[in-house]
């Protein structure tokens, strides 16, 4: 039966390996399983349980830390458009973009979409047009 | 330089305390090896250029009844066998064949588990298509001198409407039950159609375009009570949503391991022993797979899709959770700040629809333009399969869905790697591109005065 210090510190290790994985999905996924997981193995106080969960996660924690050695090899080099890009944030970003940052917690930065600005862009010069072809 | 930086902070936080084999995995990082061949990149903005458009990066995936993403512990548990232990499962004189025939023993015991199955009843095959061609064409050939017809419904996977067209080219009938407009077929239309010569029913059990769920416990007791096979292609559900052979009467089972986090190439199909189900086999050979399916059985995949389902088992009810949440919060976000957005399939999560599959019609807006604006989110309008042509999808065809709003249909599928935060954005991006559309539509101006689109006479030039 484990103690509550060694419970504590595979969870804070659970939490690093989250941080640390490369992959946006995943990451998230492992943070916010680990703590639903740890979370019930707290509330849970049947002791059969609690050990099954405990070896699982001893095991689990060794596969996570093997993995993010694998997708660090083999993943994508660009990243999701929800992570910063790697290149400074000169141009505005986009208006949907906007609309996020405004609701949501500044968690990771969303980096500018000049892609989406673009779209603007093209959208006003065909505005333009159908101006110009009515008149 | 990144991948540098990368590995030396992964090196001082995790590589102290860990194994010395992640300190060798360090330092091939610190030797800047990556494998993945890179597309044409922008070095200021770091974007990807494909097919004419400009990514600013990987777009949020949004697309998981096309397919979904390897859960790393499946990866983890494949790898051993594309690695070192590499053997042939049928090779029974040494310790490579010994090794391979135990993981595919303890693959096919995991699978069987997660259904409620016997691992005698599984047989392992390249994939659902696969299956469902081995259910529909095996059961018809095994006893085409005493049946002479097939059931199916309208909504079916291309794989079973051809398999059934295959089988009408050699004179058997088959009838395509129509759809009611949430997708569920009608229990009555069913007992109709079944004929004594009636050899196999096929309705699968969560359709990949609208998520609709079929009552297979009340079609597989009708099936079993005037002694027809009942076959279920379950690619969509199985890990999904809790499919029990033990409980409900189902002789024929197509599983998919691309759909529940598991590899591509590899699927399943079980076999019901009690009552015996006779199949023709497809693919002659060796015999394998209690000679129903012959060839080498690929271990590392059928590895791949035992761990994928052992995993299913233990987190269904977490990812159930999961998706529901994001799928309110999704359909909550569109359909609250857009009008004229219709879910195409049934709105109860609970018993009537999969909760990650959200089909939604977008009137007054075009469908090409829609689907090529929404790109930074991955997802899809019709099936993967049926997408090359210009059609619209015959699936939202049976349902009655007119033509225009087919077109317009945008499918977006949830899973267990899907984030708040992706949803919020797909929200966010679709409301956007939806109104900015719109704002250029002569027909949406129409509409805002008040005047119905279907009394317009319009004058042909």
């Amino acid at each position: 039966m484990p103690s509550a210090a060694e419970v504590k510190s595979l969870f804070r290790q659970f939490l690093r390996v989250g941080r640390k994985f490369p992959n946006y999905n995943i990451r998230h996924y492992i943070q916010r399983r680990s703590k639903e997981e740890f979370h019930s193995l707290a509330a849970n106080a049947d002791a059969a349980a609690a050990e099954a969960a405990w070896q699982r996660a001893k095991s689990q924690l060794e596969v996570w830390q093997r993995q993010s050695v694998v997708y660090q090899l083999y993943g994508r080099k660009v990243k999701t458009v929800l992570v910063r890009a790697g290149s400074g944030s000169r141009s505005t970003p986009a208006r949907w973009l906007m609309q996020l940052q405004r609701h949501s917690v500044a968690g990771e930065q969303n980096d500018a979409l000049g892609m989406r600005r673009q779209q603007l862009e093209e959208a006003q010069q065909q505005q333009q047009l159908l101006e110009e072809a009515a008149a | 330089m990144a991948l540098f930086r990368a590995s030396e902070q992964l090196l001082a936080s995790s590589a102290r305390k860990a194994a010395p084999w992640l300190q060798s995995g360090i330092q091939i990082l610190q030797r800047g090896l990556s494998a993945q061949a890179e597309p044409a990149e922008d070095e200021d903005s770091g974007a990807i250029e494909m097919k004419g458009i400009r990514l600013r990066g990987a777009p949020m995936y949004l697309d998981m009844q096309a397919t979904t993403p390897m859960d790393p512990r499946v990866l983890d548990a494949m790898l051993p066998y594309m690695v070192d232990q590499f053997g042939n499962p049928h090779s029974r004189t040494h310790l490579y064949g010994w090794e391979s025939e135990n993981a595919v023993e303890k693959a096919r015991q995991q699978v069987a588990s997660l259904i409620g199955a016997d691992p005698k009843e599984i047989i392992f095959t390249s994939g659902a298509t696969e299956s469902n061609n081995m259910a529909i064409k095996g059961v018809a050939n095994f006893y085409k001198d005493k049946k002479r017809h097939i059931v199916t419904s309208q909504t079916e996977h291309k794989c079973v409407l051809d398999s059934a067209r295959y089988l009408q080219q050699r004179g058997w009938d088959v009838t395509y039950l129509p759809v009611c407009s949430d997708g569920r077929i009608d229990l009555g239309q069913l007992a109709d159609a079944l004929r004594p010569d009636t050899a196999l029913v096929s309705i699968m059990a969560v359709n990949n375009e609208i998520g609709v769920r079929q009552p297979l416990a009340e079609i597989g007791a009708l099936c079993r009570e005037r002694k027809v096979f009942f076959h279920t292609d379950a690619a969509q559900a199985v890990g999904k949503v809790p499919v029990d052979t033990s409980s409900t009467p189902i002789d024929l089972m197509s599983i998919s391991g691309h759909k529940l986090y598991g590899p591509k190439g590899v699927g399943a199909l079980y076999v019901r022993r009690r009552p015996r189900v006779r199949l023709e086999a497809q693919m002659s050979g060796g015999g394998q797979e209690r000679g129903l399916r012959s060839g080498t059985v690929p271990t590392a995949a059928v590895v791949g899709l035992g761990a994928a389902c052992e995993i299913a088992a233990q987190e269904m009810a977490a990812d159930h959770a999961h998706i529901c949440k994001l799928e309110q919060r999704l359909r909550d976000g569109i359909m609250g700040q857009l009008q004229g957005v219709v879910l195409n399939g049934p709105e109860d999560v609970v018993r009537h629809r999969y909760p990650g599959n959200v089909n939604l019609s977008f009137a007054y807006v075009e469908g090409e333009s829609l689907i090529m604006g929404l790109k930074d989110i991955a997802v899809s309008s019709g099936s993967a399969c049926t997408s090359a042509s210009l059609e619209p999808s015959y699936v939202l065809r049976a349902l009655g869905v007119e033509e225009d709003m087919a077109h317009t249909s945008i499918r977006y599928g949830i899973g267990r790697f899907t984030t708040e935060e992706e949803v919020d954005a797909a929200v966010a991006q679709t409301v956007s591109h939806v109104n900015k559309l719109r704002e250029m539509s002569p027909l949406w101006e129409m509409v805002q005065e008040g005047i119905d689109l279907k009394t317009i006479q319009w004058s042909q030039h």
